[in-house]
């Protein structure tokens, strides 16, 4: 088997497996509902289906064993419970691991065969309490006063050959859909708007409802299925991928879809009423011909000639309008996606990291020569390149809501763990950023949620006792502020301890017995080396490791913590995180004969640095009619040389506060490409990284934030001296 | 059946799946039978599910038989029209009450 449709069968297999935890963690919350039953075995039934045919063929076998578990669910022979999900969600874990092996041939491990052990052992349970206020549908039992449409059929497989795979790359082709369930539908847990629902997920969906059958409220069984529809639906998808849709319906209802050429297929104009009516056999071309004889509208003649029923006629000219916003689209030009490998992005954005890099040496070298030529290439260079960046950079750009994902089941087998009822919100989970910053997120992410599970989080009878509600919330939040991202994580748990907190930096020697620290400083000890208040080690927190590798990972993201505390109410952590790490705007200034470069979205303003100002040794200057504190890069970074008398301050905002940094020179705007520092200067203060530029020099990339929060002290020290 | 003029007003609240279809008949089954003209409030409805849908359909069909109306008042909201739009009975919402039945498609409603 080729090995990159292996690799492909595998990222499907992984999303699939995101989307059946997800579809478990909701079953859990609402085990009654068919539909997340459903969606779980269809989501396991594809897996199986496709692993065997790739080769997985151990994974195959697996999951065959787990689909058998939920197909009890799904005829009813089985309650869902907290031990079908246990299984399902331990199960899911165990075939990502399979699907990982190289070899996928070998036998069974101990654990893959106790599982099989315990599929079995659970599907043949037989659900106590009856299944009817558990997860089962009632049985079906016939109503008499409600219509019998004809007898079912499986969703036909006399489908034309030529519609059975979607267009070449993607395209997308035009299905008339009827969808007639049979009276008892409702009666076997269906929601036949759910289906519809599943139906638009895969395009453009056109539906018209056949209300025709519904009688009388004195005939009326209000639960018998009455109402049948027509559907137009636009899409992408495969035909398989729309009677997937309708599986779980094949013994009750008939489900009837063909293609149909769209005028573009043909490349004709917008299809008459006409034409629609006598394609879809709803008029016949003689009837046709003479409707079209009289001067009036086709529609009202051929229903008042009683031709064509109102229904049809409605569903005909829903198709008409379905096909012309069809045409309208594809007119506007074709818009489909391709899967590419992260590795392939990874090295795109390396290369265009070396392009800008060279660019800007291009730009330099025109300067330097005054060909007049030579720069308006390289000024159109500048340009193109610019917006290569900016393409790339967008290519890199992720929703976080994947990450937040996985955090629902983290928080679901952790509050298990420690005995607690806890319920992960995620709000902003379309929010954008850089895919390696989203990767790099998970562990801090984790480790906050953790330490509020276990320390912020009370326990249900501590919660009552407090008049909170049994079940605690974890709230994740992400939104951009600019060029950043803010994510917060809140609980609304005890809340944390100042007290304690200050006592234990005291005893741990973080904080001197007399140090006089601000509630924001203070909260902050927490993320310290070896830092922790819990009074007993637990395998989830209590450590002391955990808070402060997330200050380090947010640090080395060039982002910033903070907290916020109310006693008895909860606790807000907030990482504010840059967007990107691969290249950012940057502000390049000249220290001597070092090149710096400040992000230029922390960058505020520039202004001179008045002499009598330097000389006053306070570290601070009048700016805006306050009174600023100013880092001198000179002295910071020990530059040697002789400082010019007149120097320029870079103010910076970082954190909502602002810090004047003073360098000789400032030159200007600079696309700047990240390099991380090598393992020799991982620790040193106040730089996050370097760029090579434009003369082939090496600039450093100045740590904003550090040298922000060192400016007091740096203050103190100049009047101290 | 009562005085043909008067107007019985019935307000539904929550959401309405196949567990409350037989009481919602058996309710407008029972204004029907006292009032010539029935006005459904939307406004506190979260989600109608087929099987209540049909009662409507079936309840305006049987008021229109008898020379009366059912008509909906009140703002259908944007929750509610949006879990409709999939299924072809509503457009984005919110939308009023007489916007509401206007896309109901073939809704049995008396010509003015």
């Amino acid at each position: 088997m080729n090995e990159k449709f292996k690799e492909s069968f595998r990222e499907e297999a992984d999303e699939l497996l995101v989307q059946l935890e997800s579809i478990l963690l909701e079953l859990e919350e609402r085990p009654a509902d068919m539909e997340l039953i459903n969606a779980a075995f269809r989501a396991i039934h594809t897996v199986k289906g496709s692993a065997g045919m790739f080769g997985f063929e151990k994974a195959g076998r697996f999951t065959h064993d787990l689909e058998g578990l939920l197909d009890s669910c799904r005829s009813g022979r089985r309650a869902v419970d907290k031990n079908i999900i246990n299984l399902s969600l331990r199960a899911r874990d165990k075939i990502r691991d399979m699907l990982a092996e190289e070899d996928s041939s070998g036998p069974f491990d101990g654990e893959a065969l106790a599982l099989m052990d315990e599929f079995r052992a659970a599907a043949n349970l037989e659900a106590s309490g009856g299944l009817e206020d558990a997860a089962s549908p009632k049985p079906a039992s016939p109503k008499p006063a409600a219509p019998q449409p004809a007898a079912p059929q499986p969703v036909p497989a006399a489908v034309p050959t030529e519609y059975q795979e979607p267009g070449a790359a993607g395209t997308a082709l035009t299905y008339r859909i009827r969808f007639e369930p049979q009276s008892d539908l409702f009666l076997n847990g269906t929601r036949p708007l759910r289906l519809l629902d599943e139906l638009a997920a895969l395009g453009q969906l056109s539906p018209i409802p056949d209300v025709s059958r519904i009688p009388l409220l004195e005939s009326l069984d209000p639960e018998a299925c009455y109402v049948a529809w027509n559907c137009l639906l636009t899409t992408a998808a495969s035909l398989d991928d729309i009677r997937d849709v309708f599986i779980f319906v094949e013994g009750s209802a008939v489900v009837k879809i063909e293609r149909i050429a769209t005028d573009a297929d043909e490349g004709e104009p917008g299809k008459r009423l006409g034409e629609i009516l006598v394609d879809r056999g709803a008029v016949r071309p003689e009837a046709l011909g003479e409707a079209l004889r009289s001067q009036r509208r086709l529609g009202e003649v051929l229903v008042e000639s009683n031709v064509v029923s109102n229904s049809d006629l409605e569903s005909a000219l829903a198709e008409q309008a379905h096909l012309k916003r069809v045409q309208d689209k594809q007119a506007e030009g074709p818009s489909s996606s391709i899967r590419v490998s992260s590795d392939k992005l990874d090295q795109l954005v390396d290369l265009v990291g070396e392009l800008v890099t060279t660019q800007a040496r291009l730009l330099r070298t025109s300067t330097d020569i005054l060909d007049p030529g030579l720069s308006s290439i390289a000024e159109q260079f500048d340009r193109l390149v610019s917006q290569l960046r900016d393409n790339t950079m967008s290519m890199r750009m992720l929703p976080i809501g994947s990450t937040f994902n996985k955090f629902r089941r983290v928080v679901r087998d952790l509050s298990g763990e420690l005995g607690k009822d806890v319920e992960l919100l995620a709000v902003g989970a379309d929010t954008e950023l850089d895919k390696t910053v989203i990767e790099r997120l998970n562990d801090p992410l984790i480790h906050i949620i953790r330490n509020s599970l276990d320390h912020g989080i009370e326990s249900p009878a501590e919660r009552r006792a407090a008049g909170k509600p049994e079940r605690g919330t974890i709230r994740l939040t992400a939104e951009h502020s600019g060029a950043n991202v803010v994510i917060s994580v809140s609980d609304d748990g005890k809340g944390m301890d100042l007290q304690a907190i200050k006592a234990k930096a005291v005893e741990r020697g973080l904080l001197g017995p007399q140090d006089q620290i601000g509630d924001a400083e203070a909260y902050l000890l927490v993320f310290k080396p070896g830092f922790s208040t819990a009074k007993a080690v637990t395998s989830v927190s209590g450590r002391g490791v955990g808070m402060d590798v997330v200050k380090r990972e947010i640090d080395s993201l060039g982002g910033t913590v903070s907290v916020e505390s109310t006693p008895g109410l909860g606790s807000t952590i907030v990482l504010k995180i840059p967007l990107t790490l691969a290249i950012i705007e940057g502000l390049l200034v000249r220290v001597s004969e070092e090149y710096f470069v400040l992000p230029l979205s922390v960058v505020e303003a520039c202004v001179e640095l008045r002499s009598s100002e330097q000389d006053s040794g306070s570290r601070l200057i009048r700016y805006r009619d306050e009174l600023l504190p100013y880092v001198d890069l000179r002295d910071f970074f020990a530059v040697p040389g002789e400082a010019p008398e007149n120097r320029q301050i870079v103010v910076v905002n970082v954190q909502d506060s602002s810090v004047g940094l003073v360098v000789d020179s400032v030159i200007g705007d600079n696309q700047t490409v990240i390099k991380p520092l090598g393992r020799l200067y991982r620790d040193a203060v106040g730089l996050s990284g370097a760029t090579i530029m434009g003369d082939g020099r090496v600039a450093l990339i100045v740590d904003c934030a550090k040298l922000a929060s060192s400016a007091p002290e740096l203050e103190q020290k100049a009047r101290a001296s | 059946m009562g005085a043909d003029s008067e107007i019985k007003t019935v307000s539904l609240r929550g959401a309405y799946a196949i567990d409350r279809a037989v009481d919602l008949a058996r309710e407008l089954g029972d204004v029907l039978a006292k009032s010539r003209i029935v006005h459904i409030d939307l406004s506190e409805v979260e989600e109608l599910d087929l099987p209540a849908i049909q009662v409507l359909y079936a309840a305006a069909g049987s008021a229109l038989a008898r020379g009366g109306a059912l008509r909906f008042v009140g703002t259908a909201s944007a929750a509610l029209c949006s879990r409709l739009i999939s299924s072809g009975f509503s457009i984005a919402g919110p939308l009023s009450g007489p916007e509401f039945l206007s896309r109901l498609p073939s809704f049995p409603e008396s010509r003015p």
